[in-house]
């Protein structure tokens, strides 16, 4: 009995491909919302290209029965094809409900969170390796603009870091969902 | 299974809440991707032993860090464009650059994001106005920064071909997205490669660190 009240609970807590492919939407929703809002374009909008990625769909290899065009003649058929064989070619199918989830939470992971973690990573090294000195600050530039094109304080890295933090644990909360989904399937 | 109705309103509510462009942006990956795998580098010159050193493009050290976000030569005045100093014992000093040109073997001018040379190449260079010599790389890092799987097989091939004018050597190729097809490309052709690095994922950033670190041990181990 606790076994079977255990395995229903395990049930209830699979998000099935209807759940993911709503979710989906749901999430897509809210993102292109917050890049109008924040008026996201150019090279900061990572939504364009993650939607995309999805609406290309993904290449799989599949088998299919193709006629021979191999022709032999027969006295009494006359000219006719020697049979069908099989081949494989690379065909584009639409990413599954979990899929899309997948490759959106990437998206948003690698565009929104990493940046602020690979600042902190570079940080680490001047702070630590570079000794006194080094007051923190961080510029990025390059030789036709006499200002940097970005600059990084330890006051900002500190806000995104704690920002960007909660962010991966929401999402965290949503891969989580997946991985369940993903152990049901096998 | 459905999320915490509350789940989506807070995903957006964070997403609101990030100080806006800075570090939370895609352009921020595109600008920071090079530098961060900079920073892995000297992650693994210092767990072999070495000191590390900054310095600006005048041998002082830096009070701020200028990074390039284009590639342009070593000898670049446009800023005061600074690097790490590498020294094991024993060894000649290297020097860790971002985004430089080298030149190869046809003398035609090479973009290399990361690039590990030795000081006495770097000074000559920034004396003279000249491109280091690929020979004179220990180690090299190609890096591309995707959002989607965008690492197609052309940028493989386009590596592949560089290789043969940049030596032979330690040339890696690291990215943000995976890349199947490039990863059987690399394979096949045993080429170094680190596909899907982010900080996000510690056990490819600790394997890539891991291959850096055995790059700087065939160095100390190398004839002086």
């Amino acid at each position: 009995m606790v076994d079977e009240t255990n395995r229903r609970q395990k049930d209830s807590a699979k998000m099935d491909e209807d759940e993911s492919d709503a979710l989906y939407d749901q999430l897509v929703t809210v993102l292109k919302s917050r890049r109008d809002k924040d008026e996201l374009s150019a090279r900061d909008d990572y939504l364009t290209a993650v939607l995309a990625e999805i609406d290309a769909g993904k290449a799989v290899q599949v088998k299919l029965k193709v006629p021979s065009e191999h022709e032999v003649f027969d006295a009494i058929a006359g000219h006719r094809t020697a049979g069908s064989s099989s081949a494989d070619f690379i065909q584009r199918q639409d990413f599954s409900g979990v899929e899309k989830l997948e490759i959106l939470i990437r998206g948003i992971e690698t565009s929104v969170i990493a940046p602020a973690r690979m600042a902190a990573e570079i940080n680490r090294s001047l702070e630590q390796l570079g000794g006194v000195g080094f007051d923190g600050t961080i510029y990025f530039g390059d030789d036709i603009l006499s200002e940097p094109t970005r600059t990084v304080t330890p006051g900002d890295l500190l806000t995104t870091l704690i920002n960007a933090e909660e962010l991966e644990a929401l999402i965290g909360e949503v891969r989580i969902s997946l991985t369940e989904n993903q152990g049901a399937a096998v | 299974m459905s999320i915490r109705p509350s789940l989506l309103t807070e995903i957006d509510a964070a997403l609101a809440g990030l100080p806006k462009g800075n570090l939370n942006s895609a352009s921020a990956g595109y600008d920071l991707y090079e530098a961060y795998v900079w920073a892995l580098v000297l992650r693994a010159a210092e767990n072999e032993g070495a000191t590390i050193r900054f310095r600006d493009r005048n041998g002082n050290p830096p009070t701020s860090f200028w990074f390039r976000t284009s590639p342009s030569n070593i000898f670049s005045k446009a800023h005061n464009y600074c690097h790490a100093e590498i020294d094991f014992p024993g060894r000649p000093k290297l020097e860790a650059h971002v985004g430089i040109f080298v030149a190869g073997r046809s003398h035609i001018a090479h973009e290399c994001d990361v690039a590990v040379i030795f000081k006495s190449e770097a000074d000559i260079c920034r004396a003279s106005n000249v491109e280091p010599r690929s020979s004179k790389l220990v180690l090299a890092v190609e890096c591309k920064y995707y959002l989607n799987s965008g690492i197609g097989i052309g940028l493989g091939r386009s590596f592949l071909g560089l290789l043969n004018d940049v030596y032979k050597g330690d040339r890696y190729f690291v990215g943000t997205a995976e890349s199947p097809n490039v990863k059987t490309l690399f394979a096949a052709h045993r080429k170094n490669n680190e596909l899907g690095l982010t900080p996000l994922n510690t056990r490819r950033e600790a394997r890539l660190v891991s291959r850096f670190e055995t790059t700087f041990d065939h160095f100390k181990s190398s004839r002086p």
